[in-house]
């Protein structure tokens, strides 16, 4: 009966169809998913590395998802329940925190085993701050290290030269000689001397990464070497915020935080608009001012020295790390390696938004690659290349310890009343000071 | 005797239709708090295995942690000053909506409005309105010759500020006054008037303790959700930082420090659970106290 035939023929088809999937030798799909915080236009940036990737990889699917806000709370709940991505962002805060507690990758056997890329391949300092006890938790596509950005009309306004682009007189810049600088740059309203028109200098008061590099010029130091002792409270440390306290508070020259609530506008504002000659910061305000704003008659230069020769930068920055449970430890490799590459962190550095952490980028020779004259600035590679190598980690752990978040706290609490002129430097370290070291010590 | 047909099969359909609210009790709400009594005894950072510690965590928030105290003070400040402004408020506002004028309704939602507005948005509109230099609070004391007030920098201001702000949303209970005023009835006032009494006694016998029940309800639910404040310390003051000098450091703003950013999952579900038992006493201490003083018709 024909009609039966007819059923037998598809039911054979049908079958065929449906066994096809399993024994075609097709090449296995693989996806991993990949996490940033990064919103707005680095959205973009981070879309086009992954498509980048996924033409290299044709059978690696790259699925990327961002969380500009709660980041870190969102992807701790998904590691407690097992479902966090593959590859993710992560502050270099939570390096040792997270990855003795086994949530990320030792990648250390990886960078072993790979050709192309090594651990040796990345700025050095980084190299410490990612290894905890010998295993290697992350790594960081970007270097960023504190430094000065001024406005050069408002030196040529005052008939000052530019400060130095040349490590050798850097050195030589004394906290006294900056400070005269700002004096010069700053503008009082002849009729209303409390209102002040323009400010020599300021920077976000109080950020332990910024006011370490002057501490430490002046032969202080935030911890012991064995990380046991907070030692704010010496008095080579102490003056020193006391100093940079003092040019808001006494001298006039920094704007202190009502100030900039006085303006509604940030600091960084300010500097574009010719309100602020020197801003002490990092180097991610290059995109700030060059994309965001469109203002690029700046420069960058060094932070003044306590002592001479003694010049220091500090190195905050976040990196990529991969989740221990992953199903794809090999592919979700490739692709972080492919984000530190070379050609993965010219996406980035080219838009200034941060500078490559691959040593092969941060060569004088190399930086036809990514610094231009649309985005950067004339000294901007000099000062950089220069500077790096004054970079220091703020703990002498290199990464940052469990208990970092929880002392980060206290010091931002308890030396406040320091940059609001309510407690001397002396008093407030010495409070801190009390705290912290029993948390260092305790527990 | 057997249950009718009908009736076994309304009940039936009766579960199936509070089945979803109850297992999302069990799920959302009994189930967490069964395990945050457990962790309440253990060190959790997370991502490990809960390790136990007996009444360590507990051990540690009275005895050693100086934060604890004084999260508990500025959230107590908080409550002892701001509830009662709320009540005050909600309930003057009720009278005064209460009365019989042309187009009261529009005013009523007006009034209405701030409590609908997500808490989010409300502490982002805040941080305007209290802005040093172009905030209108501070343009609005400038008329009376009163120096700008830095509000979100100083610690002095920081919750005479987040008091404002209470008031401002004090709708939510004005809402409920306005139900009770509403449910008074007139034959009480028609007799009273015969009686000879003023608007001040009506006020003083009438409309108070018929009105007890309500202002007592506003009291515990304000109470309750004063001990519980912040997202208007969490977003006015970027995360869990507490503002200056740690002025906004609510109760659970530390608590959430503890469980999201310190890795101390255990530690903060034994501050919940001291919290919990907090709130859970000062309600029963102010129904011993006050309750007897509540009105509820027919019974006393």
């Amino acid at each position: 009966m024909w009609y039966r035939k007819l059923l037998l023929v598809t039911l054979c088809m049908l079958l065929v169809v449906s066994l096809l999937p399993v024994i075609s030798p097709a090449q296995e799909q693989v996806t991993i998913t990949y996490r940033t915080w990064e919103g707005g236009e680095m959205m973009k940036v981070n879309q086009s590395q992954v498509d980048a990737f996924m033409r290299k990889h044709p059978n690696i699917k790259v699925i990327l998802s961002t969380v500009p806000e709660n980041y870190d709370e969102k992807l701790q709940v998904e590691t407690a329940s097992g479902n966090a991505p593959d590859v993710f962002q992560l502050s270099a805060e939570n390096i040792a925190a997270w990855g003795s507690r086994g949530v990320l990758l030792d990648l250390k056997p990886y960078f072993d085993a790979s050709s192309d890329l090594k651990l040796s391949s990345f700025y050095e300092p980084l190299q410490r701050q990612y290894t905890v006890n010998g295993k290697t938790y992350g790594m960081s596509n970007a270097v960023e290290i504190s430094l000065i950005f001024y406005n050069k009309k408002l030196f040529e306004k005052a008939g000052l030269p530019y400060p130095a682009a040349d490590p050798a007189k850097a050195k030589n810049w004394l906290w006294d000689q900056y400070v005269d600088v700002a004096k010069k740059l700053t503008v009082v309203d002849p009729n209303n001397p409390s209102n002040i028109l323009q400010w020599g200098t300021t920077t976000t008061r109080g950020w332990v990464f910024y006011f370490m590099p002057l501490v430490w010029s002046n032969g202080g130091q935030l911890f012991s070497k064995d990380y046991k002792e907070f030692l704010l409270n010496r008095p080579e440390a102490y003056e020193v915020l006391q100093k940079d306290a003092d040019l808001a508070q006494k001298l006039r020259i920094a704007s202190k935080s009502e100030d900039l609530q006085k303006l509604g506008m940030g600091n960084v504002d300010l500097l574009a608009q010719g309100k602020l000659a020197m801003l002490i910061t990092g180097t991610w305000d290059v995109f700030s001012l060059s994309v965001d704003r469109k203002f690029h008659d700046w420069d960058v230069t060094y932070l003044p020295v306590f002592k001479p020769g003694k010049l220091y930068t500090t190195i905050p920055q976040s990196g990529y790390s991969i989740y221990s449970k992953t199903k794809h430890p090999k592919e979700a490799f490739e692709f972080l390696k492919f984000l530190l590459s070379e050609e993965g962190q010219l996406y980035r550095a080219k838009v200034g938004n941060v500078l490559p952490s691959i040593k092969s980028l941060l060569t004088p020779a190399a930086q036809k690659k990514w610094i231009s004259p649309a985005i950067h600035s004339p000294n901007f590679g000099r000062v950089v290349f220069n500077y790096m190598r004054y970079g220091m980690l703020l703990t002498p752990t290199n990464y940052f310890p469990d208990n970092w978040l929880k002392i980060s706290d206290v010091l931002d609490a308890e030396l406040g009343p320091i940059w609001s002129g309510k407690k001397t430097a002396k008093e407030a370290t010495e409070s801190a000071a009390a705290k912290i070291n029993a948390i260092l010590q305790g527990k | 005797m057997r249950k009718s047909g009908l009736l076994r099969q309304e009940m039936m359909w009766g579960y199936i239709f509070v089945l979803p609210a109850i297992l999302g009790v069990i799920v959302w709400t009994a189930w967490p708090m069964i395990y945050s009594a457990w962790l309440a005894f253990h060190k959790w950072d997370l991502f490990t295995n809960p390790v136990p510690v007996g009444f360590g965590n507990f051990k540690e928030a009275f005895f050693e942690d100086p934060l604890f105290w004084h999260s508990l003070k500025v959230t107590a400040y908080y409550t002892i000053v701001g509830v009662p402004l709320q009540l005050i408020a909600g309930f003057l506002l009720a009278l005064l909506l209460n009365t019989k004028i042309k187009g009261i309704t529009i005013f009523r939602t007006v009034y209405y409005l701030p409590s609908i507005v997500p808490a989010v948005a409300n502490s982002v509109l805040w941080m305007w309105l209290l802005n040093y230099e172009y905030g209108i609070i501070n343009t609005f004391l400038g008329l009376f010759g009163v120096n700008k007030i830095d509000w979100l920098g100083d610690p002095k201001f920081v919750l005479p500020a987040l008091w404002m702000m209470g008031v401002w949303g004090a709708g939510g209970s004005m809402i409920i006054y306005l139900a009770g005023l509403q449910g008074v009835p007139k034959e009480f006032y028609e007799a009273a008037e015969i009686d000879g009494a003023g608007s001040w006694s009506k006020f003083l016998y009438i409309t108070i303790p018929m009105m007890s029940p309500v202002i007592f309800f506003n009291l515990i639910m304000g109470l309750i959700g004063s001990f519980q404040v912040f997202t208007v310390s969490y977003v006015m003051f970027q995360g869990g930082s507490g503002g200056p000098e740690n002025a906004a450091l609510f109760y659970v703003v530390k608590l959430w420090n503890h469980a999201f950013r310190y890795l101390e999952m255990g530690y903060a579900s034994a501050l919940a659970w001291i919290l919990f038992i907090i709130i859970l006493s000062l309600t029963l201490l102010v129904f011993k106290v006050l309750g007897p003083q509540v009105y509820y018709e027919g019974i006393k």
